[in-house]
């Protein structure tokens, strides 16, 4: 009886999300109370009780101690300048960084290209280099793009080059 | 040669020896086994008593009376036994008839019974009648004594359908069917159970197999939830009505057996 009773209680508990182990290719083919796990290619749906999906926001440029939202660059000159990413989901990821942005400013991202580990409520200084061209527009719109567990977050962003 | 002469010694002196006096004694008239007439004149005056107090006397002693020449093992009233059977069973068959009026069916039922015995035992239906309503009426207080009278009285008339239906309604187990069919739904219970379980890990394979829209995701896990509950509800419950269904049939044997009545039967020992 005891035997009994406590088979049914596990039925009636039900058979955690994770181990249906749900195939899924992003988070709409999951569970309401779950999400996409694409960081391994695994692509199964995990339940946000236990975890949620990175998520990555971008917190400016590193200039000195200071996040500011735009820098200066000189021109025909290679520098190197250092943008902050935050994950501020809930699970660790490996996030690729590329900018995308006007040929003539030749910007370009120094990380990983495999994905440099970010940890969940922690934040990346990527650093790239940019060497605009001359004529190159003033101020130059680019697009920092983090791809954390197949996942891309896109942000606008300004680089001013000096006179 | 020694042993020959006193074999003659011994021979010559019981000739020599004098005859023994005889005595005649007067024998006792032989012991009647049976009267001159077929029957006694008490028993003539005893059946006559009975015949004129029916109606006027209580009828179990009147019972009694008749029986007296039955129950004696005496070989003067055995041998009175066959010329005074039809008076015998004239007279039970009156006594019997009185009391079932009366509503006494206790002593109809012995008059009857007697009457029926006396008779060599054949078809009675009076008797199934009275031993049938005396079983109705005792049925629910002795059940056991119900059951011998109804099987008393389908005895003595086979054809009687009340004394058939009370003799299975009472010898008979109620539970057996709803018992078995507890059985077999417990058996049913276990393998839809199992078909249910089998579902659900035929969902849960799908679902891992293929990514689909979220909406669908939620309709395939709310279907497994069904069936994970059914099955495992219904592969608990079956060993549960199954054996259910034992302890039904167990329960419900009759506890009692048949139990004559210390009025029957009328003539235990014919």
């Amino acid at each position: 009886m005891r035997y009994a009773l406590l088979l049914l209680v596990t039925a009636c508990a039900g058979k955690p999300l994770e181990d249906l182990e749900i195939a899924c290719t992003a988070d709409s083919e999951c569970p309401h109370d779950a999400w996409c796990d694409l960081r391994y290619h695994n692509d199964v749906c995990l339940s946000l009780a236990h975890s949620a999906p990175p998520h990555i926001a971008f917190d400016g440029f590193v200039l000195g101690q200071q996040i500011v939202k735009t820098i200066w660059v000189p021109p025909k000159t290679t520098t190197i300048h250092t943008l902050r990413l935050r994950n501020d989901g809930g699970s660790q990821t490996d996030v690729i960084v590329k900018l995308d942005g006007p040929a003539c400013l030749d910007a370009f991202s120094l990380t990983r290209g495999d994905g440099e580990l970010l940890d969940e409520g922690d934040t990346l200084d990527a650093d790239f280099d940019v060497d605009p061209a001359v004529g190159c527009a003033s101020p130059a719109m680019i697009t920092i793009t983090a791809t954390a567990s197949d996942r891309v977050f896109s942000f606008p962003a300004m680089i001013s080059i000096s006179p | 040669m020694r042993p020959l002469l006193l074999l003659l010694c011994l021979v010559a002196r019981a000739s020599a020896a004098p005859p023994e006096p005889s005595i005649d004694v007067v024998a006792a008239p032989p012991i009647e086994t049976a009267p001159a007439g077929g029957l006694d004149p008490d028993v003539v005056a005893r059946l006559d008593a009975v015949d004129q107090a029916i109606g006027t006397s209580p009828l179990d002693a009147l019972v009694d009376r008749v029986l007296v020449l039955y129950e004696s093992d005496d070989p003067f009233s055995r041998a009175q036994r066959e010329a005074a059977r039809p008076r015998s069973v004239e007279l039970l068959g009156r006594i019997g008839e009185r009391a079932r009026t009366a509503g006494d069916l206790v002593t109809a039922a012995r008059a009857f019974d007697a009457r029926r015995t006396i008779s060599g035992g054949g078809r009675d239906p009076q008797l199934a009648q009275v031993l049938t309503a005396w079983a109705e009426r005792d049925a629910k207080a002795s059940p056991g004594r119900a059951l011998y009278l109804a099987r008393r009285a389908r005895a003595a008339d086979p054809g009687d359908s009340r004394a058939a239906d009370l003799d299975d309604d009472l010898g008979k187990n109620h539970r057996v069917w709803p018992g078995r069919l507890a059985i077999v739904a417990g058996f049913v219970a276990l393998a839809v159970g199992i078909y249910a379980r089998s579902r659900v890990s035929a969902i849960e394979e799908d679902l891992a197999m293929h990514a689909r829209p979220g909406d669908q995701v939620e309709s395939a896990l709310a279907e497994r939830d069904r069936y994970d509950a059914i099955g495992t509800g219904l592969i608990i419950a079956a060993p549960v009505i199954s054996f259910g269904g034992v302890l039904l049939m167990w329960s419900g044997k009759p506890s009692y057996s048949p139990t004559s009545p210390a009025e029957l039967p009328a003539l235990g020992g014919r």
